[in-house]
């Protein structure tokens, strides 16, 4: 009962995908490749799904303990990334008049609220979170089927190799980074729990890959490079019957929830790995201290995504190259 | 004797105490009772009369005690051990006999209980309407009446060191978990309390993880209880308490009514649907009105925002304070109602009605839409029938408003994670409060939400009956 | 310890009602239905049409403001209460052709990085913007092009993220025409709009020869003919444009299919001599063969040639299901 089951990880590094995908923006996708962001993704995923056969079940070498802080750097800088990046979407489409700190702050105690419950509860609740996206995904969907235009899709290839190229493997990245995680949740992966994940990833990518097709054939490539949040611009359009109207806000949760998620895993390992370094008995303490610091850090800094690429490479590395079962 | 100069040094000579000295032949025996619990005309009837059969008839027995022992018409009799043993059976109804050092009691209380009555507070449209009562054994007939099988185990014990309240622990021996029974043994048999009145004092005192959401179930209706050990789940019942535990109970179990069981599929799985929407209309709706009257304008249609702005124009008050307003008006209406008398009640609700509505909008201080707001959040708060998970919605209910009014709907998304983290945190007895929804478990979702017909073999809980999983079949 | 962290605590969630200073109460909006935007001498001009609902009835008053730049201009209208203006129900943006001409970059993306405006109103053109100083006359503008859209096919609602996704992707669209006649402001066809040059103004069945094309026709009367719903599909292929077009008539003619091919292919034809791709083959040019498209970006135009399909069938029963010829 204790053990985290393999459909609430596949669930998780769900909602981590998601989330890196978003935060990284289709739009910089389309601006490298156009249309042809499609391709990419579809081909990423496929070169991802061997990738990630070829190294579930690997044996090789485990990093030493003690460099397992190296981590710890990169870890503040992309969860602070994602802060800064979370409050921005919040900003820009929920509440616009609300200052960055309070939301921040708001954020972050949630965050701490949910971390203390420990790691069971973040999964059990993100299955939950599942559901309520499903729903609301499943509205939206058809409520904008109407004012889908698949001709916006066309032409796929106009963009060149090299363009397709670059998006491919930012895509592939921010696919196969979040796995690293899997060595926090899990000690050892059976052949039944492989078999979970690989699934998980293979859903996990149908709907990104749906979603983006979605959002092409509404607004096309020209309002996808234009607007910052794309994703939410179509769920303006959401209308029936003056009773679903305006409720972009309400739709928007779907994304809240994988931006919260994300940074809730993220939190919690940081936390792990800094009560190995800081003397402090009090969980409490701890988890107080660690939302302060990446509340000024996020504030007083800000990062640029290529850093948060940076330590996104760092992540991946990690996985490719090391065991699971490292951290426990 | 020494049993009896004991008591009444104890007791200091109660009023209600009888010590009745007979002679038989050459024996004497002594019978003591307690005049209030135990019944008059019985003891006449069957003791004295045939005591004074045996004074009439100058019967000379060798053997008194055990001529007594066997042929008394009782129809429960148990030798006394000692002095503390003695103390319990008197306070618990049963007449004591004495003779020399030995004594043994007799069973012949008297009925000190309403009565079994229809059920209240939990009202059923199609199915049985016979409650608890206040006595265990009349409790533990209505069970039984429903699952006449010998593997309906119980076990009983006394809790609370003066009160010293009958406490049962009921469970399917062929199909509860025996961790799950052990568990909840061990946690009665911590409690350390001088009294038990009710088994609500029980529940608080094992119910320790959860201080907002009910983990135990709380029912006065037999046929919900046996339901429940059908399943696996385990029943404590008191001794004075016409509400019987259920343990564990899910999030679920209180969306879930024994009516559902006894009407159509379809029928039971929109209501369900429609309680789940209450659930969250009661705690969402107010805050998500504060959002949209104080930072999220946009989120509503031209005509509503034309609408709104017109009935606000007076409102002297911030929408969050109006909210609130409301909502303790509303607690104080329901409170008063529910403790005055019957004969004033309804007038106190008219005035209160009159007060809420009206008068307030009249006087500028809240407008007509927050009162259908707040009341329609009340009501939808009440489709429950356990009290602490409607206290438990409107606790949320408030928070959430005051998130609202500082954070807009950002607030509502906090709460809305706040919420789902907290019911994810609790368990209940080891088993998480979500299920089956979270951990999930596909067998079990045709009877989660929806509830769904199918053909297959119809199969328990997995979590609770680990020992027989099978409906209709032995383990 | 514990105590003394849980009060520090608490105090720090005191800060957090803070929150509560940037609400904006409902009685504190004035809600803006309309726009209107007119650039004379490097000065802007804004008329806002505001909307408030009074003892059942809706009720609109107009407030004007000047400034050199848009963002100046929309901070100087106040009105007496000075409430804040709310753009979020924004339903119609009415720019003259000086703004379009010379500052529709500047006004699109005031509009875009604002916060509160969800891009959803529609855009129309206006020779004078002072039309819009009588408020009677500014009630429903939006519906009217629509209804003139719908009903006559002699005009085309233009929304604010077409206009801009016309602009970035073929740097040409097209606005509804708005005039005063009679004291009462009408829809006057559309004109076209190129590289942020107003080029041409259609009126009359040129307009719904556009919207032919653009298989924006909902029902229309077209030379005699009463079209009570259409599809046009253009497809390219091998340097020829295939035009389908299926029309539903109250009565089928026999000259329909010929006038209209006739139509459409002189239209063509004028606007080709001017190097103006009226009807937008870029689109289907692009999807049909994007190689050809991306070596041919200028001279496209001149190479292709139409081949036009139309196919009629009669609904003889009418409007209303009654078949008046028995």
């Amino acid at each position: 009962m204790n053990r985290i089951k393999n459909y609430e990880i596949s669930v998780l590094l769900f909602f981590l995908t998601q989330s890196q995908f978003f935060i990284y923006g289709l739009n910089s996708f389309t601006k490298e490749s156009g249309r042809a962001t499609i391709i990419a993704m579809i081909l990423g995923s496929i070169i991802g799904f061997f990738l990630l056969k070829l190294t579930l079940s690997k044996k090789y070498f485990t990093l030493k303990k003690k460099s397992l802080f190296l981590l710890i750097p990169f870890l503040v800088l992309h969860l602070s990334y994602i802060l800064n990046q979370t409050i921005h979407f919040i900003t820009y489409n929920v509440v616009s008049t609300i200052s960055y700190y309070l939301l921040a702050a708001a954020f972050l105690l949630l965050v701490v609220f949910c971390v203390k419950r420990g790691l069971k509860t973040i999964t059990r609740s993100a299955f939950i979170y599942l559901i309520t996206s499903i729903f609301l995904f499943c509205i939206t969907f058809l409520l904008l089927f109407p004012k889908m235009d698949f001709s916006n899709v066309l032409p796929l290839m106009d963009s060149s190799t090299f363009e397709i190229g670059k998006s491919l493997f930012i895509y592939l990245l921010i696919s196969i980074s979040p796995y690293f995680y899997l060595s926090i949740f899990e000690r050892k992966l059976d052949k039944e729990g492989e078999k979970r994940i690989v699934r998980g990833y293979i859903l996990t990518h149908i709907f990104l890959i749906f979603n983006t097709l979605i959002i092409f054939s509404i607004l096309g490539l020209e309002l996808i490079n234009l607007y910052p949040y794309p994703e939410i611009s179509i769920f303006k359009k959401v209308s029936f019957l003056n009773v679903i109207d305006r409720m972009e806000t309400i739709f928007s949760l779907t994304y809240f929830l994988a931006l919260f998620l994300q940074f809730a895993i993220g939190f919690y390992t940081l936390h792990f790995l800094m009560r190995r370094i800081l003397p402090i008995k009090k969980e409490e303490v701890s988890l107080l201290l660690l939302a302060t610091i990446l509340f000024f850090f996020s504030a007083s800094f800000s990062l640029s995504r290529n850093i948060w690429l940076v330590t996104l490479g760092v992540h991946l590395l990690f996985y490719l190259f090391t065991s699971k079962s490292v951290i426990h | 004797m020494n049993l009896v100069e004991q008591l009444q040094k104890d007791t200091n000579c109660a009023s209600d105490i009888i010590i009745r000295e007979i002679t038989i032949g050459k024996h004497n025996i002594t019978l003591v009772y307690n005049e209030v619990l135990t019944s008059g005309s019985n003891i006449n009837d069957f003791i004295l009369k045939n005591l004074a059969f045996l004074i009439d008839e100058k019967v000379d027995i060798s053997s008194i005690y055990s001529f007594l022992y066997n042929s008394l018409p009782a129809h429960n009799i148990k030798e006394i051990k000692d002095y503390n043993d003695f103390l319990q059976k008197l306070f618990n109804g049963f007449v004591c006999l004495i003779y020399e050092e030995k004594a043994f009691c007799m069973e012949l209380r008297a009925s000190l209980d309403s009565g079994i009555s229809n059920a209240e507070n939990e009202i059923a449209l199609r199915g049985p309407k016979d409650a608890f009562c206040e006595t265990f054994n009349k409790n533990l007939g209505l069970i039984r009446r429903r699952i006449k099988s010998e593997k309906l185990w119980i076990k009983d014990m006394e809790i609370g060191t003066l009160s010293k309240t009958k406490v049962g622990i009921l469970y399917m021996e062929n199909i509860a978990d025996q961790n799950l029974v052990r568990n909840v043994e061990k946690k009665l048999q911590n409690i350390d309390i001088d009294g038990i009145l009710d088994s609500g004092y029980i529940k608080n005192l094992i119910e320790k993880n959860s201080k907002l959401f009910p983990t135990i179930m709380t029912t006065e209706r037999p046929d919900l209880t046996a339901m429940a050990l059908l399943e696996g789940k385990v029943v404590i019942l008191v001794d004075t308490s016409p509400y019987a535990l259920i343990l564990p109970s899910f999030f679920l179990d209180f969306f879930h009514t024994p009516d559902d069981y006894y009407q159509k599929n379809f029928n039971i799985s929109f209501i369900r649907i429609i309680r789940l929407l209450a659930f969250f209309v009661s705690i969402f709706l107010p805050a998500y009105y504060i959002s949209i009257t104080t930072y999220n304008h946009d989120s509503i249609s031209l005509d509503l925002l034309l609408n709104f702005i017109g009935q606000r124009q007076d409102v002297a008050f911030p929408a969050l304070v109006e909210a609130l307003l409301m909502t303790i008006s509303f607690e104080i209406l329901r409170e008063s109602d529910t403790r005055m008398a019957s004969t004033v009640g309804s007038a106190v609700s008219i005035l209160g009605g009159l007060i809420l509505g009206d008068a307030l909008v009249s006087a500028g201080i809240i407008s007509p839409i927050m009162i259908i707001v707040v009341a329609t959040s009340a009501i939808s708060g009440f489709v429950f029938t356990s009290i602490e998970m409607s206290n438990a919605i409107r606790f949320y209910r408030i928070f959430l408003m005051i998130l609202a009014s500082i954070l807009g709907i950002f607030g509502i998304y906090i709460g809305f994670l706040v919420l789902i983290t907290h019911l994810a945190s609790l368990d209940t007895c080891g088993f998480p409060y979500l299920s089956p929804l979270s951990p999930f478990l596909p067998k079990e979702q045709k009877d989660a939400i929806l509830r769904i017909k199918t053909k297959k073999k119809k199969l328990r809980n997995p979590l609770l009956a680990k020992k027989n999983i099978v409906r209709g079949k032995e383990s | 310890m514990n105590k003394k962290l849980r009060l520090i605590f608490l105090l720090c969630l005191l800060f957090l009602p803070t929150g509560c200073l940037h609400y904006v109460e409902l009685g504190e909006l004035e809600v803006v239905e309309n726009i209107s935007i007119d650039y004379q001498e490097d000065t802007f001009q804004i008329i806002a049409t505001l909307i408030e609902k009074k003892e059942e009835d809706l009720t609109r008053k107009i407030i004007k403001g000047k400034g050199s730049s848009i963002e100046e201009a929309m901070e100087k209208i106040k009105t007496k209460e000075n409430k804040k203006l709310y753009i979020a129900h924004l339903n119609l943006l009415i720019l003259t052709p000086n703004a379009v001409e010379q500052q529709l970059e500047s006004i699109l993306y005031y509009f875009l990085e604002n916060s509160e405006s969800r891009n959803d109103f529609s855009v129309a053109l206006a020779e004078d913007i002072t039309m819009m100083e009588n408020a009677e006359n500014t009630i429903d503008l939006s519906k009217k092009i629509q209804i003139v859209e719908e009903d006559l096919g002699t005009s085309k609602t233009c929304y604010f993220e077409d206009l801009l996704k016309d602009l970035l992707e073929k740097k040409r669209s097209y606005l509804p025409f708005l005039t005063k006649q009679e004291e009462q402001i009408t829809v006057e066809g559309i004109y076209l709009l190129e590289k942020e040059k107003l080029i041409e103004h259609l009126t009359g069945e040129d307009v719904i020869l556009f919207n032919f094309l653009h298989n924006n026709i909902h029902t229309t009367s077209w030379k005699g003919n009463k079209v009570l719903s259409n599809t046009t599909t253009i497809r390219y292929q091998n340097q020829k444009i295939k035009i389908a077009i299926e029309s539903i008539l109250t009565e089928e003619k026999k000259n329909y299919a010929d006038e209209l091919k006739k139509a459409i292919e002189e239209m063509f034809s004028t606007y080709q001599a001017k190097n103006i791709d009226i009807f937008d083959f870029a689109h289907a040019i692009k999807i049909g063969d994007y190689a050809y498209f991306k070596d041919h970006q200028d001279t496209y135009l001149q190479e292709i040639t139409l081949q036009i399909e139309i196919n009629t069938a009669a609904n003889n029963q009418g409007e209303r299901g009654i078949d008046f010829h028995e």
